[in-house]
C-alpha cells in the first residue's frame, strides 16, 4: 500500500499493463516526449519507445479513429483525448465507430479500446474548456464509462478498462490529478462498474460521481455536525450504473439527493433520478433532489464560475431541506 | 536602495505549491534580467526561474526541497552589493511549508477559500515585501454551516418542488389505497399535502359519512376547542364500555351542600373521589401495553357551553373543599370567558356529568372519555325522589361489581 | 475558427461586397480535419479568405506533428496560391498582405500566407514597462494565467544567448529601420512605446477597477435576443 497522487495511480496502471502486454499502446497529444499534459504518461516514452507511446498531431477525430482501427486489428490502444471538450471532435469515432462496430459486425470485431478523457471544470478555463459531457456519452449504447474519484479507483479502473474487450471511456477529472490517496496495487479490484458506499447514513442518500462524490463527502461530514446522517454513494461508473447499490440505500433512507457537476437540464442526474424513482417509488418520502451546475456556459470570471458549480455548502444546504422536509423557497405551510 | 521581491510564480493554472530543486545563484551574486536564478518544480514540470530585475541576489532565500506556496517571496534582488552580502543566510522570514495534503481535493479548499475574493492587483511598491499566503487546509468547514439565503445552485435544485400545493406522497398514496381510504376525504398536513401521518390518522379515526343522498349542507369549520373535544370523544369509540345504574337518595347530599354553603357539584366530586380512593382500579387506565395507575384523582365536570360540552378538571379532588371551591371558581370564570386551555380540560381520571337541572331526564349514559376510567351520569330526581346514577366504565380497567353500591354509600 | 471565417466569407461573396476575411491560426492547427475542409471549400467556391498561418514551429511539445512542415505547400493541393514570408519583418508582412488582400477583394479567390516567426519573444525582452518597478511586473505576471501558460511554453524555447544571436524582434527591427530611414528619432520611438504602454495600462486599470459581473450578466449573455420573449 502506498500513497499516490491520482495522476501517479493512472501512470502506474498504464505502466503495469504496458509491461505485461505488448499490445497495449498509448496515443495522444504530448503523451510521449512531454510526458502528458497532466503527467499521466510520464516516463512511458523512455521506457516503451515511440511505437508504443505515440505523440499525435492535433487531430482528435483522426487519432481516435485510428485507435478504433488498431483495436479492431488486435492492439489494445489507450487513446488520450486531452479534455472532454476536444472529444467533441472525436464523437464520430467514438459514437459511430467504437460504439457501433462490434454491434454491426455481429460481435466479430471486439473493441478493446480505452479512451482516457480528463473532464470537468478546472479553474477559469472558460466556456469551451470546462464542459462536462458525460450525459452525451451515457446515451450511447456500446460505450462503457467509468469515473474514478480516488487514486485507488483510478488505478483499478484504468487497468480494468485496458483489459476489457469493449470500448471503455475513463472520464478523469482535471482537478483530481493531484489528490493523494492510498493505492493498493496488488489486492483484487471490485467490479469496474460497481458503486461504492463511501459513507453510511440513515437520513438521506447522496448519489454522486467523480469529483462531486468527494465534495458530497465533505458536505456529509458537516451535516453530521447538524445531526443529519447522510449516506454517500460514489457511482464509480456512469454506464452501466449500479442501481442495486443505490436502490438498497434509497429504500433504507427514503430520500435521494443527487450531486453532479453536469448541467442540470438533461444531465447525468436526470437519468439517475428517473431510474431510482422508478425503483424506489413506494419508499420515497419526497421527490429526488438534483444538485447540479447551473444551465450556463462556464463564465471565465472566477467568482461566477464558483457560483455555477455545486460547492459542498450547496450540497449540504440542499440535503438539509430534503432531510428536514423544509423548502426555503416555499411559503410557510398552511 | 531598491529591493525587489522574487516570488514563486504560478507556473500552471492548477499549481498551488512548488519546490525549489536548486539555486543557481547565491546571495551576493550579480543578476541581470533574464538570468536563471533557480530551478522550480511545479505540479506539471520543472522549469527555470528567471530574474525580472537587475541587481544582486539577496537573502533570505527559500530553502530547496520544500513545498512552498505559489506567490511566496523566495529571495530578493537589491541594487546594493554590500547589502546583498549582508542579508546572508536563509534563516529568517521563510515561507511556511504548505500544509500536508489530507487526501481530500485541494481544489475544494482553495475554491471555497478563494471563491468570493475579488481578484486584486498586486502591491505597487517594490519595497513592500509580499509575504507568503499559505493555502488554508480545510476552510470548506466554515462555509458548510446552514445559512439563510439559498445560493443559485441550491435555488435551482429546489425550484419547482412544491409548486403546486396538495397531492400526496407516493407512500401516503399507497397506504391510502391499501387501507381503502379515499384521499379526497383526507385533509392534508404541511403544504396541504397528504402524508402518511394524515392517512394513518384517518384510518384510525372515524370515517366520514357519505352525504350523497342527504340534504344539501354547508361546511362549517369548527373552533379549535370543538375540534379538540370531538377528537377526544372520537378516540373513546374503542373503549369497551358497560353501564350500571342505581337509584340513590341524594337528598342528604343536597342538604349538606346547603348547610355548608358548598356547591352540590363539589360535594359530588368529593364523594366520587373518595369512592375512587377506596377502589383504586377506577383510577387506572389502559395504555397500549400496560396499565397506568395514577397517583392522583383528578375529577372533571362536564359543562355545557355555546362551544359544546367541555370538561374542566379539578385536580387532586381529595384536597380540602375550600381549595376545590376556589379552583372551581377560577375554572368557571375561564369557561365564561372562553379561556379554557387544554391544561384545564384534559387529563381527568374520572368524570361527572350532571343533568340534574333538567327535571325530565330520568336516566342517561355518559361516554367515558379516553384516558379516564369511568364517568358518573347524574340525572334529575324521579317521581320517587330518587336520583338515577349511571356509572359508565372502561371495562378494560375496572371490574365494577362492587364499586357503585359501595361508593354511593359514602 | 476557420469555419467561421469561411462562413463570413460566404456572406461577403453572397452580398457581392469587395471585402476580404482574414483568418489566423498557428502551425499546430493545420492537422485538424477542418483545415483541409475549409481550404477545399474556400477554393471550390472562391471564397474571399486570406488564410494566415503563424508558424513558430513550437507548441507545447517539440515533436514533429506534420508530415509536411511548410504549411504554405499544403495550400497548393487545393489550388490556392500561397507564399512563405518572414514573419519578423513588419514591412514584408504588410506588403504581402496588402497585395493578397487586393487580389482577394477583386474576387480572385482565397490565398494563404505562411508567416515564419521562428522564435517566441520572452517577456523579459519585450516588456516595455520600464517605468514600473520590475517587482510589480513580476508579481503581476506571476498571477496572470496567460503569462503562466507562456512560461510553460518557454520551457522549450531557445535560451537567452540563442535569442540574442537571432537578432532583434520584429518591433525592434522595424523601429530601428524607421530611425535609420529618418522617419522617427530615438526619442520619437520612445514616445511611441510609452504611449502604447499607457494605453495598455489604462485598459488594465479599467478592467481591474470595473465591478465584477453577476450571474444575471451571464444569463443575459446566454440569450441576448430572447430575454424578453416568452418561449413557452
Amino acid at each position: 500500500m502506498e500513497t499516490l497522487r491520482y495522476w501517479q495511480a493512472l501512470n502506474h496502471a498504464l505502466d503495469t499493463e504496458m509491461a505485461s502486454d505488448e499490445a497495449v499502446i498509448v496515443l495522444g497529444e504530448d503523451v510521449g516526449l512531454y510526458g502528458g499534459t497532466y503527467r499521466v504518461t510520464e516516463g512511458l516514452y523512455a521506457k516503451y519507445g515511440e511505437m508504443r507511446v505515440r505523440d499525435t498531431p492535433i487531430s482528435e477525430g483522426s487519432f481516435t479513429g485510428l485507435g478504433v482501427g488498431a483495436a479492431m486489428a488486435g492492439l489494445r490502444p489507450v487513446v488520450e483525448i486531452m479534455t472532454i471538450n476536444f472529444a467533441l471532435l472525436a464523437l464520430d469515432a467514438l459514437i459511430n465507430m467504437a460504439a457501433k462496430i462490434p454491434f454491426m459486425s455481429g460481435g466479430q470485431y471486439a473493441m478493446p479500446l480505452t479512451v482516457r478523457i480528463p473532464s470537468g471544470t478546472a479553474r477559469q478555463l472558460a466556456a469551451q474548456h470546462s464542459q462536462r459531457l458525460e450525459h452525451t456519452l451515457m446515451n450511447v449504447p456500446g460505450l462503457r464509462i467509468v469515473v474514478p474519484a480516488t487514486p485507488q479507483d483510478a488505478y483499478w479502473q484504468l487497468r480494468q478498462a485496458i483489459r476489457a474487450d469493449d470500448c471503455v471511456i475513463v472520464l478523469e477529472h482535471e482537478l483530481l490529478n493531484f489528490d493523494q490517496g492510498p493505492v493498493d496495487e496488488h489486492s483484487e479490484a471490485p467490479p469496474p462498474h460497481r458503486a461504492s458506499v463511501r459513507r453510511t447514513g440513515s437520513d438521506l442518500t447522496m448519489v454522486s460521481y467523480s469529483r462531486m462524490a468527494n465534495e458530497a463527502l465533505i458536505a456529509a461530514k458537516h451535516l453530521a455536525d447538524d445531526g443529519i446522517s447522510a449516506e454517500v454513494i460514489d457511482l464509480r461508473s456512469l454506464s452501466p450504473i449500479d442501481w442495486d447499490t443505490c436502490a438498497t440505500s434509497v429504500r433504507k433512507t427514503g430520500r435521494l439527493l443527487i450531486a453532479e457537476e453536469d448541467c442540470r437540464f438533461a444531465g447525468a442526474g436526470a437519468e439517475i433520478a428517473s431510474s431510482l424513482t422508478e425503483r424506489c417509488f413506494h419508499y420515497l418520502h419526497a421527490a429526488p433532489l438534483r444538485v447540479a451546475a447551473l444551465d450556463l456556459p462556464n463564465p471565465y470570471n472566477k467568482r461566477l464560475e464558483h457560483q455555477i458549480i455545486p460547492q459542498p455548502e450547496d450540497i449540504a444546504a440542499a440535503a438539509r431541506t430534503l432531510a428536514l422536509g423544509h423548502n426555503p423557497l416555499e411559503e410557510a405551510p398552511a | 536602495m531598491s529591493k525587489t521581491a522574487v516570488t514563486l510564480p504560478l507556473l500552471s493554472d492548477t499549481m498551488e505549491t512548488g519546490r525549489l530543486t536548486r539555486w543557481l545563484k547565491q546571495p551576493g551574486d550579480p543578476v541581470k534580467v533574464g538570468d536563471v536564478l533557480a530551478e522550480v518544480e511545479s505540479d506539471k514540470a520543472a522549469m527555470d526561474l528567471e530574474a525580472f530585475a537587475d541587481g544582486y541576489l539577496a537573502g533570505p532565500v527559500a530553502p530547496t526541497d520544500t513545498e512552498i506556496p505559489v506567490k511566496s517571496t523566495i529571495a530578493w534582488i537589491v541594487d546594493d552589493p554590500a547589502q546583498a552580502k549582508a542579508e546572508g543566510s536563509s534563516s529568517e522570514a521563510l515561507p511556511p511549508a504548505a500544509p500536508a495534503d489530507t487526501g481530500t481535493s485541494p481544489s475544494a479548499a482553495a475554491h471555497s477559500a478563494a471563491g468570493s475574493a475579488p481578484v486584486s492587483p498586486p502591491p505597487a511598491a517594490a519595497a513592500t515585501p509580499t509575504g507568503p499566503t499559505p493555502q488554508p487546509a480545510a476552510t470548506a468547514s466554515a462555509s458548510c454551516a446552514a445559512s439563510d439565503t439559498p445560493t443559485e445552485v441550491v435555488a435551482a435544485a429546489l425550484a419547482g418542488r412544491g409548486d403546486v400545493a396538495g397531492g400526496a406522497s407516493p407512500f401516503a398514496r399507497e397506504l391510502a389505497t391499501e387501507l381503502g381510504l379515499d384521499l379526497a376525504q383526507i385533509r392534508g398536513g404541511r403544504g396541504k399535502r397528504i402524508g402518511a401521518a394524515q392517512v394513518l390518522a384517518a384510518a384510525l379515526g372515524p370515517r366520514s359519512p357519505t352525504l350523497n343522498f342527504a340534504p344539501d349542507y354547508r361546511l362549517e369549520r369548527p373552533s379549535p376547542l370543538k375540534a379538540a373535544m370531538a377528537e377526544n370523544i372520537a378516540r373513546s369509540v374503542r373503549t369497551p364500555t358497560f353501564h350500571v345504574t342505581i337509584a340513590a337518595d341524594l337528598a342528604p347530599l343536597h342538604a349538606a351542600a346547603q348547610a355548608q354553603h358548598d356547591s352540590f357539584t363539589l360535594l359530588l366530586v368529593r364523594a366520587c373521589a373518595l369512592a375512587v380512593r377506596t377502589h383504586p382500579d377506577f383510577n387506572a387506565c389502559w395504555t397500549s401495553a400496560e396499565l397506568a395507575r395514577r397517583e392522583r384523582i383528578d375529577v372533571a365536570i362536564a359543562v355545557d357551553t355555546p362551544d359544546g360540552l367541555i370538561t374542566p378538571v379539578l385536580r387532586d379532588a381529595l384536597r380540602p373543599l375550600d381549595e376545590l371551591a376556589e379552583d372551581w371558581r377560577i375554572l368557571k370564570g375561564k369557561v365564561g370567558k372562553r379561556r379554557l386551555t387544554p391544561a384545564d380540560y384534559s387529563g381527568a381520571t374520572f368524570y361527572i356529568s350532571n343533568l340534574g337541572q333538567y327535571p325530565k331526564v330520568e336516566q342517561f349514559d355518559a361516554i367515558v372519555p379516553a384516558g379516564a376510567t369511568a364517568v358518573l351520569a347524574v340525572s334529575a330526581p324521579g317521581t320517587d325522589g330518587l336520583t338515577r346514577l349511571t356509572l359508565s366504565c372502561d371495562h378494560l380497567a375496572s371490574m365494577p361489581h362492587a364499586f357503585l353500591p359501595r361508593s354511593l354509600n359514602t | 475558427m476557420r469555419l467561421i471565417a469561411i462562413g463570413a466569407a460566404y456572406a461577403v461573396m453572397f452580398r457581392g461586397l469587395p471585402e476580404a476575411v482574414i483568418c489566423f491560426f498557428g502551425d499546430g492547427a493545420v492537422n485538424q480535419g477542418t483545415f483541409h475542409e475549409s481550404l477545399n471549400m474556400a477554393a471550390l467556391w472562391k471564397l474571399p479568405v486570406l488564410f494566415v498561418c503563424e508558424n513558430n514551429h513550437y507548441q507545447i511539445g517539440i515533436h514533429r506533428h506534420s508530415a509536411v512542415t511548410e504549411v504554405h505547400k499544403r495550400a497548393f493541393a487545393y489550388a490556392i496560391s500561397a507564399a512563405k514570408v518572414d514573419g519578423m519583418d513588419v514591412e514584408a508582412i504588410y506588403n504581402h498582405a496588402r497585395q493578397a488582400l487586393a487580389q482577394i477583394r477583386a474576387g480572385q479567390g482565397p490565398q494563404l500566407l505562411e508567416f515564419e516567426t521562428y522564435r517566441y519573444r520572452g517577456h523579459s525582452m519585450a516588456d516595455p514597462g520600464v517605468y514600473r518597478p520590475p517587482g510589480e511586473v513580476a508579481a503581476y505576471k506571476a498571477q496572470d494565467p496567460i503569462a503562466a501558460q507562456m512560461r510553460e511554453l518557454e520551457l522549450h524555447y531557445p535560451d537567452a544567448e540563442t535569442l540574442h544571436a537571432l537578432g532583434l524582434d520584429s518591433t525592434e527591427s522595424l523601429g530601428g529601420r524607421y530611425v535609420e530611414h529618418g522617419h522617427l528619432d530615438t526619442g520619437g520611438l520612445k514616445d511611441l512605446e510609452a504611449e502604447i504602454s499607457r494605453e495598455v495600462e489604462d485598459a488594465v486599470q479599467y478592467a481591474q477597477t470595473s465591478s465584477e459581473p453577476t450571474l444575471d450578466d451571464a444569463r443575459s449573455a446566454l440569450r441576448p435576443h430572447w430575454l424578453h420573449q416568452a418561449l413557452i
